[in-house]
């Protein structure tokens, strides 16, 4: 079978999208690759069908456990019963039998973390792998939106594991990120596709407003003026919340709100409501949207602004993944800009907490790499560290290990400098796109360094598009709403029995 | 108060009485498998609310006594920080009570370790067999844990039964078992599943249909959870779909208890004295002292009468009676005897227990 008849038999695709048929080639060829295809353009299946062909363990690498999770079981929906997630929430008893069988498995999904325990490297090793992927690969860079200290080893691991074929996937790295990714991931002269980042169905549109209030009645304008369905991005779990709950107060239905702070199954649940169209609307931290496959997302709002362009082309991405015509508002209001400073800036840790830190690690008779669950309780007690900023001070004091306690305190003090910097720098940029004066698409387009391939007529507020005219032309799509039963029973009746008893009736 | 959750704060507070740190209800809601909260829970009678919020976080509920406190519903005492409530405290919690009681079915420490597996398994089950039947094979499963999917594979793969007869059984046995909880329990109960034609509801939203308190909900819930595995329990006959979902899950008391614990057990079994065990085990007497105590909370057929004579066990059943706290030392006090030691106060405390 050639690539097309695959493309069509296991996935039911009548066509490639733009740069798919490049990667799939010139990984078949034998070549590293690094894809930079834009959010929602069907990254995965540059992986997926390579996997048919080859006919080898496709490994992946992905930052996030939901993540995942999401892309195994979209894998399941398609009939893939050969696919495998290892990550650290398995019990020690289901990672050894996974591990035992890992070579019986077609896809192999892997956190970073997984690939630090040495039992699994071995393991690893003895397999024949046809594809090493690091998915969502702009975060091996300091100089990414999403930096994750886990995903700096993986370019030892790929020694480790002989060199694999490999494929780096993103959709939003800058000229500066994809050359880091390269270096990290030790690529030497990889074959590069790079398509767009701009997605040409999604017109961008900033509206300023003069205060919160003006704001929450705009957006409760805005939610009711399409029928489709909807995220609203805020930048904190309380604001999502009390926004969802004004306008639910205001008459708004079938919206509700998620967060990181929620349990596991409620969250899933509004997961599925809404993959469903049984919920309209989601507003949510940035915690919601990676891995979400809803295809006819057409309206994307920031209520707050984001981190920077990437995490902002990566939040409004979840539209229009059907290449439909859909929309990206954001909402700005004067002062604004303080918000994602501040979380930017917890994020890291502060030069006291680096010194304070070091210094209690270095007085550690353990040794950084044996540091109990107890001791990091403690450690982090007394210095009031997050989760993000112990995993990021222990990662840098084992980086440089070898040297001397005095300059491993400097040099992590200089790196949270320069990354305090480069944060502001990353805010400061995206409020000039904001308060940009010509196209904003094309301003994208620069600060990517990419040139503009199609463009779309409706392209963004300063290209005269109107809000309302647009919101009012968008794709109609039907939400099934579904009414309960009248009584439990009926509805439970519905659940476990429902058309089979009739049908089952009909026969007897 | 805000919310049933403040509600529930105020009760253990009412319940420990000031003998307690707000820490104790922390674990307690938590379910951490301690022989202090083991014997805790008896000891006030709490055995209902063992492991009823295992996701509640520390900060949570010092928020909560914060606002308590701010709403003159709490005070503190000065020896020793911890809280009493105030008459309006008390007055407001008769009247919560009144109006949301706990449902007398929640047990917490007879079924906390199975409430999780047995809901997973149950509700995944049902979403598999409802696809099935509607001739839909593939879903995004609405429970993600691994033990739970493979859980469910098994049990479809090993049961060759017709999948609309296990859909009917499935729907007999559960409205037979919801026949018995009130309306709104069941209505809780149903809205919560998840089937072909539409995803379960979180209990916020159930809540807000309901115009309910959330927190309130969750316990109406786990009240149903417990009737069913109390019934699965006590007549596996009737029951005998839902007793294959939770039959493997261990659930007798002894699983309750802390490794440490066990073997102790292990050595008690073998005829050790507790001076032997404690040497044995290179532990102090006082802690093998707390796990003879947690076993003698956890198993109604553990015998006492090996660590003291029958006429102490009296002495110290009827100074118990009288004393009107919990504190082992009042009870001491009133038994005025210098032979009897704290332990065996404990002891006989933890078997008075469940004479009530
Ligand atoms: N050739 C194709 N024809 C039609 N649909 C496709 C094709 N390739 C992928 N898709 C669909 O596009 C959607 C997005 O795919 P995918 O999740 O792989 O995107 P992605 O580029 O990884 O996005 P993200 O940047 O968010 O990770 C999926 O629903 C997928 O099924
Ligand atoms: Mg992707
Ligand atoms: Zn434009």
């Amino acid at each position: 079978m050639n690539i097309e008849e695959i493309l069509v038999k296991q996935f039911g695709y009548n066509m490639f999208r733009p740069g798919q048929k490049e990667v799939i080639e010139s990984l078949l060829e034998g070549n590293h690759t690094l894809a930079m295809l834009p959010t929602g353009s069907g990254k995965s299946l540059c992986y997926q069908l390579p996997a048919y062909v080859l006919n080898k363990a496709v490994i992946i690498v992905s930052p996030l456990l939901s993540l995942m999770q999401d892309q195994a079981e979209q894998l399941k929906m398609r009939g893939e019963k050969s696919v495998i997630t290892l990550n650290s929430f398995l019990t020690s008893v289901q990672k050894r039998e996974a591990i035992e069988r890992l070579d019986s498995y077609r896809f192999i999904y892997l956190s970073p973390e997984m690939l630090a325990i040495p039992r699994i490297i071995e393991r690893l090793q003895k397999l024949e792998i046809g594809l090493f992927v690091i998915d969502e690969a702009h975060c091996i860079s300091q100089w990414g939106y999403d930096f994750r200290t886990d995903y700096l080893n993986l370019g030892n691991i790929r020694s480790k594991l002989n060199n694999p074929l490999t494929l780096a996937l993103t959709a939003t790295a800058t000229k500066t990120v994809q050359a880091d990714i390269k270096e990290k991931l030790k690529l030497k002269k990889p074959k590069e596709v790079i398509t767009s980042v701009d997605r040409s169905n999604i017109a961008y549109i900033v509206e300023e407003l003069s205060s919160y209030t003006e704001k929450l009645a705009r957006l409760k304008e805005l939610v009711n003026s399409f029928d489709g369905s909807g995220i609203i991005y805020f930048s904190s779990k309380k604001a999502a919340e009390s926004v969802t709950n004004f306008l639910q107060e205001n008459g708004v239905k079938d919206i509700d709100y998620y967060h990181g702070g929620m349990e596991q199954e409620q969250r899933m649940l509004i997961q599925q409501q809404f993959l469903h169209g049984q919920l309209r609307i989601i507003c949510a931290t940035s915690a919601f949207g990676m891995g979400v496959n809803k295809n006819n997302v057409r309206v994307v709002i920031h209520f707050h602004l984001p981190g920077g362009m990437e995490a902002y082309l990566q939040e409004i991405g979840r539209a229009g993944r059907d290449g439909k015509q859909s929309a990206a508002i954001l909402l700005y209001c004067d002062g604004d800009e303080g918000l994602p400073l501040h979380l930017a800036e917890q994020q890291l840790p502060t030069l006291y907490q680096i010194e304070e830190t070091c210094a209690s690690l270095h007085k550690l008779e353990v040794g950084i790499w044996n540091i109990e669950p107890r001791q990091e309780i403690e450690l982090r007690e007394m210095h009031a560290l997050t989760d993000v900023q112990w995993r990021w001070i222990t990662h840098f004091v084992k980086e440089f290990e070898r040297e001397d306690p005095f300059m491993i305190t400097k040099k992590l003090k200089k790196i949270a400098n320069e990354r305090r910097f480069e944060n502001q720098n990353k805010l400061e940029r995206f409020f000039r796109w904001v308060s940009v004066s010509g196209c904003r698409r094309v301003n994208i387009l620069s600060y990517f360094d990419v040139a503009m391939t199609e463009k779309n007529q409706t392209c963004c507020d300063r290209c005269k598009v109107v809000t309302d005219e647009l919101l009012a032309s968008l794709p109609h799509d039907d939400l099934i709403v579904k009414e309960l039963k009248k009584t439990w029973k009926q509805e439970l009746a519905a659940i476990l029995i429902g058309e089979a008893k009739t049908n089952e009736e009909q026969t007897s | 108060m805000q919310n049933y959750f403040e509600m529930i704060v105020l009760y253990c507070i009412r319940i420990f009485n000031g003998e307690r740190s707000v820490y104790a209800i922390l674990h307690m809601l938590k379910g951490k498998k301690s022989s202090q909260t083991i014997q805790d829970i008896h000891l006030f009678g709490l055995t209902n609310l063992l492991g009823t919020l295992p996701d509640i976080s520390r900060r949570q509920l010092e928020i909560t006594v914060d606002n308590l406190l701010q709403s003159g519903l709490l005070i503190t005492l000065p020896q020793n920080g911890y809280y009493l409530l105030t008459s309006n405290g008390q007055e407001l919690l008769q009247q919560h009570l009144k109006k949301y009681p706990f449902p007398e079915t929640l047990n917490g420490f007879r079924f906390q370790n199975r409430t999780q597996s047995y809901w997973s398994r149950l509700s995944l089950l049902i979403q598999t067999i409802s696809h099935i039947i509607h001739k839909q094979n593939r879903f995004y499963p609405i429970q993600r844990d691994f033990q739970t999917q493979t859980w469910v594979k098994r049990y479809l793969a090993q049961n060759r039964q017709s999948r609309v007869e296990i859909g009917r059984h499935l729907f007999d046995e559960l409205s037979t078992l919801l026949e018995k909880r009130p309306e709104k329990e069941r209505d809780v109960f149903v809205k919560r599943l998840t089937g072909i034609h539409r995803i379960g509801r979180t209990y916020s939203q159930i809540a807000k249909e309901l115009h309910d308190d959330e927190w309130y909900m969750r316990y109406l819930f786990l009240g149903t959870i417990h009737f069913m595995l109390q019934q699965i329990d006590d007549s596996s006959v009737q029951y005998p779909y839902l007793y294959s979902i939770i039959k493997d899950v261990q659930g007798n008391s002894h699983t309750q208890l802390t490794n440490s614990t066990q073997r102790t057990l292990k050595y008690l079994y073998d005829g050790k004295s507790l001076e032997e065990i404690a040497f044995i085990r290179r532990l102090k007497r006082s802690t093998i002292e707390d796990h003879i105590v947690e076993l003698a909370y956890s198993d109604p057929r553990f015998n006492i009468s090996r660590f003291m004579s029958p006429k102490i066990e009296e002495a110290i059943r009827i100074a118990a009676k009288t004393s009107r706290t919990k504190q082992l030392r009042a009870v001491k006090e009133i038994v005025a005897n210098d032979e009897i030691s704290y332990f065996q106060i404990r002891l006989v405390l933890a078997k008075a227990g469940d004479d009530k």
